[in-house]
């Protein structure tokens, strides 16, 4: 099957206002399959922005390959197929939120009453109902970013590429949208977006692309990940071996013994034991894992 | 399609205008052109028809000639500033679809801008019972065309320079070229053979803005209207010219990062 | 855009209301003395000003021309044409076919352009340049030739209201410039043609030889013609009231100063006196032989 996205050693290289050359992305390559969601992290200046460009045609790649649906990034076909957020919301200001859907939805091909109607209900999800004839200037960021998210939906893209996409949101804002994009996703659309809001990520994420200084740093599947972060401690009694599963133990002032765990077969083993045993279990706890600590940890380690 | 995509692109600039009330200052200029006018009330009304009708064509000419350069030259760096460029180009249109669209929103606000003027200035003239005669009504469409071509021209000067010299540039090149071609014809007699080569190519390349005045004739007395041949050329001249215009700022643009 | 027009309309309004007032005038356009017959002040204001007005004061010649605007002839051109060169000849600026390298563009700037005299040539009513005149009187109220030439343009009727008119302007003028010799002329030229009034007319022409004498070894051109002519004006008025004496003085004064004149000696002349059916104005004795 078609990749959603393909990108193969990209590289793009600005030049800034002083006049110096800037590689802002170098070599990266990573792939999105069609129906995936997958987050697009790194710390600021990492490159991101520079990638979500260059899959629009916004710049042009220094070299390398990109692209959108087998479809050279930037090219109308591609665009046809494409919903895109840019990070910072900015609409024309003395444009209402209906008349902004229409010109975008109009731009993209779509027409008349069916793109009103589409518009209006966009409008509606994503909470702007009754701000549909407010212009733009007179709608708060949050607002805004609203009605990004909805001509980005516009015409039912199969590639979301959304930039810092709950920006400016209030945290039911936020809950909304993950509930929006996922409908999308079972719907069949593809997901790729950028957050500082790890949380977001955790909740919606099937594959994360870690990125730094314009090079890829990790590639990982979120469920194996949060696997691998969540730990497990077993509190008991009773004379029970565990060296074997753990060295990570330790004596409460009750006189118990907490054997602290990584791994779910050797939490497991351990509960094994315990049940085998003359001891007694008086707790199991399951603690996730903190994605925070990771992102940071695995950065500092690039 | 195309259509409907410069439709779309010309109607928001449209309507950011007039939300803006950009065209309601236009208007009050045209009141103070009413109130002005008003005052040379005094030396009576008979006797007053060429200087009202000359004042009428300058004044007109240089409202909308500004109207056109400020707006032509301040679209795509705000598009640009403001980032509502972004979600524009997300869309299946090409950067030279977007500056045909926005080109001619700026060309629509101009023109409108321009009618209320002629309006409101024609009201003027008929109080001083200057009669609307066929001359007048072919220098409002040269003048048209006109202020297209400046569109089109501060379009271009705007995605190679900041908006403050694109403006400026513009209005240099529509003011002046009065001086630039009176320069030309009459230097060329005197000029070495390279000059006059060089002279052919500055009047080949440079865009021909008194071509679209017909102000003097619409001014004066007896002025026959000009034939339909001219008009046709120079419909032609400013379609080819625009074209041309519009081919170097998309050579510029589509290699822009943004 | 409304910073940038505001302006721009400020500037309308200020000028609609001076235009109608000419109060604002004084306080919008600093007086830009003219000392001793200099043409203009050298500060950037003043050299606006006089730029300004003197493209008006060309302008009235294109209004006159109904809109065609010339140039001077150069000296290779009036060969060509075969033209009398002690004259000064006009060409239209833009250049005939013939001339023009242009190939169509030219055509067609001959096409859209009040161009070809042979086309629409006449000379446009006078008073169609009244308004550029007191454009001019607004932007420059020290240019005395404005005032002058507009009451000329006012009184081509010579009726009495034109006449009125005219005098209006004219004391106006001299508000404005209470030291030139050629308006209070004109204004005494006025009283004499139209009401013989000689007791204006030796008021405002003695005010010009005041003023003329205050100036005379540094007079502008027009103004030493005032000058001249004011001697001339007040001989003749002396002459017509009977006042001998007083005609004498002057046409000796006027002769000082313009040995060469040659219509003082003919006003003073015994000889010259009215015909038989003369009726002198009310109050006027008739000089007899």
């Amino acid at each position: 099957m078609q990749e959603a996205i393909l990108v193969e050693d990209l590289r793009v290289r600005y030049r800034s206002k002083k006049g110096k050359l800037v590689d802002a992305v170098q070599g990266l390559s990573f792939r999105v399959e069609p129906g995936e969601v997958v987050g697009f992290l790194g710390p600021n200046g990492a490159g991101k922005s520079s990638t979500l460009k260059a899959l629009m045609g916004f710049v042009a790649p220094t070299s390398g390959t990109c692209e959108v649906f087998g479809l050279p990034a930037g090219s109308l076909e591609a665009k046809k197929r494409i919903g895109y957020l840019p990070e910072v919301a900015m609409y024309y200001p003395y444009l209402t939120p209906i008349e902004t859907l229409v010109l975008y939805g109009e731009l993209q091909g779509l027409r008349g009453r069916n793109l009103k109607e589409e518009a209006f209900q966009l409008l509606e999800v994503v909470g702007l109902r009754g701000s549909e004839r407010k212009l733009n200037k007179n709608l708060s960021k949050g607002m805004l970013q609203r009605v990004g998210i909805a001509q980005s939906l516009l015409g039912k893209p199969d590639l979301l590429i959304l930039d810092e996409v709950t920006s400016g949101l209030d945290p039911v804002g936020r809950k909304e949208l993950r509930l929006l994009l996922k409908e999308r996703q079972r719907e069949g659309a593809t997901l790729f977006f950028s957050s500082h809001e790890l949380a977001e990520v955790d909740m919606l994420c099937d594959r994360i692309l870690l990125i730094n200084k314009g090079r890829m740093v990790e590639e990982r599947e979120m469920a194996p990940l949060k696997d691998g972060l969540r730990n497990y401690s077993v509190t008991f009694t009773g004379p029970i071996p565990m060296h074997d599963l753990t060295q990570d133990m330790e004596t409460l002032p009750d006189g118990s013994i907490q054997a602290r765990f990584s791994d779910k077969q050797k939490l497991l083993s351990a509960l094994n034991r315990v049940n085998e045993s003359d001891g007694k279990l008086l707790d199991v706890v399951s603690r996730e894992g903190s994605l925070e600590e990771y992102f940071i940890q695995t950065i500092e380690a690039a | 399609m195309k259509v409907t995509v410069y439709k779309a692109l010309a109607r928001g600039v449209l309507l950011e205008s007039l939300r803006r009330k950009d065209l309601w200052v236009v208007a009050i200029l045209g009141f103070l052109i009413l109130v002005g006018a008003s005052a040379l009330g005094f030396f009576g009304v008979q006797g007053l028809q060429v200087f009202v009708k000359d004042l009428a064509v300058t004044v007109l000419g240089a409202f909308s000639t500004i109207v056109a350069v400020l707006t032509s030259t301040r679209m795509l760096p705000e598009e640009i500033k403001q980032r509502t460029l972004y979600p524009l180009l997300s869309r299946p249109i090409s950067r030279l679809d977007l500056l045909v669209g926005k080109l001619l929103g700026a060309i629509v606000v101009t023109w409108m801008s321009f009618l209320i003027l002629a309006a409101l200035t024609a009201l003027a003239l008929a109080g001083f019972q200057v009669a609307f005669e066929p001359i007048m009504l072919q220098y409002m469409i040269a003048k048209m065309m006109g202020l297209g071509l400046v569109c089109a021209l501060g379009l271009t000067f705007s995605v190679y320079m900041t908006p403050s010299a694109a403006a400026t540039s513009a209005l240099i090149f529509t003011f002046g070229s009065t001086i630039i071609v009176r320069a030309l014809t009459s230097g060329y007699e005197s000029a070495t053979p390279a000059m006059q080569v060089v002279f052919k190519l500055l009047n080949a390349i440079l865009p021909q803005f008194t071509l679209f005045d017909l102000g003097s004739r619409a001014a004066n007395v007896g002025w026959s209207p000009v034939p339909l041949w001219v008009m046709g050329f120079l419909l032609g001249y400013w379609v080819l010219y625009t074209g041309g215009l519009l081919a170097i700022s998309w050579a510029r643009f589509q290699k822009k990062a943004i | 855009m409304r910073a940038w027009l505001l302006p721009l309309a400020s500037a309308g309004a200020i000028a609609a209301v001076g235009w109608n007032t000419g109060e604002v005038a004084a306080i919008a356009n600093p007086p830009i003395r003219r000392v001793n017959g200099a043409d203009s002040d050298n500060s950037l204001a003043g050299q606006f000003q006089t730029s300004a007005v003197g493209h008006l004061w060309t302008y009235t010649e294109v209004y006159l021309q109904n809109g065609l605007k010339l140039r001077k002839m150069t000296g290779d051109e009036i060969r060509e044409y075969k033209l009398d060169p002690t004259q000064n000849h006009g060409i239209p600026i833009i250049p005939t076919r013939r001339k023009d390298f242009r190939g169509i563009m030219g055509d067609v700037e001959r096409a859209v352009t009040a161009w070809d005299p042979r086309q629409a040539s006449h000379r446009n009513d006078p008073k169609q340049t009244m308004p550029l005149f007191r454009l001019m009187t607004w932007m420059d109220p020290f240019f005395v030739e404005a005032w002058t030439s507009g009451a000329m343009i006012i009184n081509l009727g010579q009726t009495k209201e034109t006449t009125a008119r005219a005098k209006e302007f004219l004391l106006e003028g001299l508000r404005n410039n209470p030291d030139t010799v050629d308006i209070p002329n004109m204004y005494a030229m006025l009283c004499i043609r139209s009401d013989r009034d000689y007791t204006a007319a030796e008021k405002y022409l003695k005010l010009a030889i005041e003023n003329g004498r205050k100036r005379s070894d540094a007079l502008p051109e027009a103004e030493e013609l005032a000058f001249q002519s004011a001697y001339r004006w007040l001989a003749l008025v002396y002459r017509n009231t009977g006042q001998t004496s007083k005609m004498m003085e002057v046409a000796e004064e006027g002769l000082m100063h313009f040995p060469d004149d040659l219509v003082l000696p003919t006003t003073i002349r015994p000889s010259v006196a009215p015909p038989s059916g003369y009726k002198a104005p009310t109050g006027v004795k008739v000089r007899r032989k």
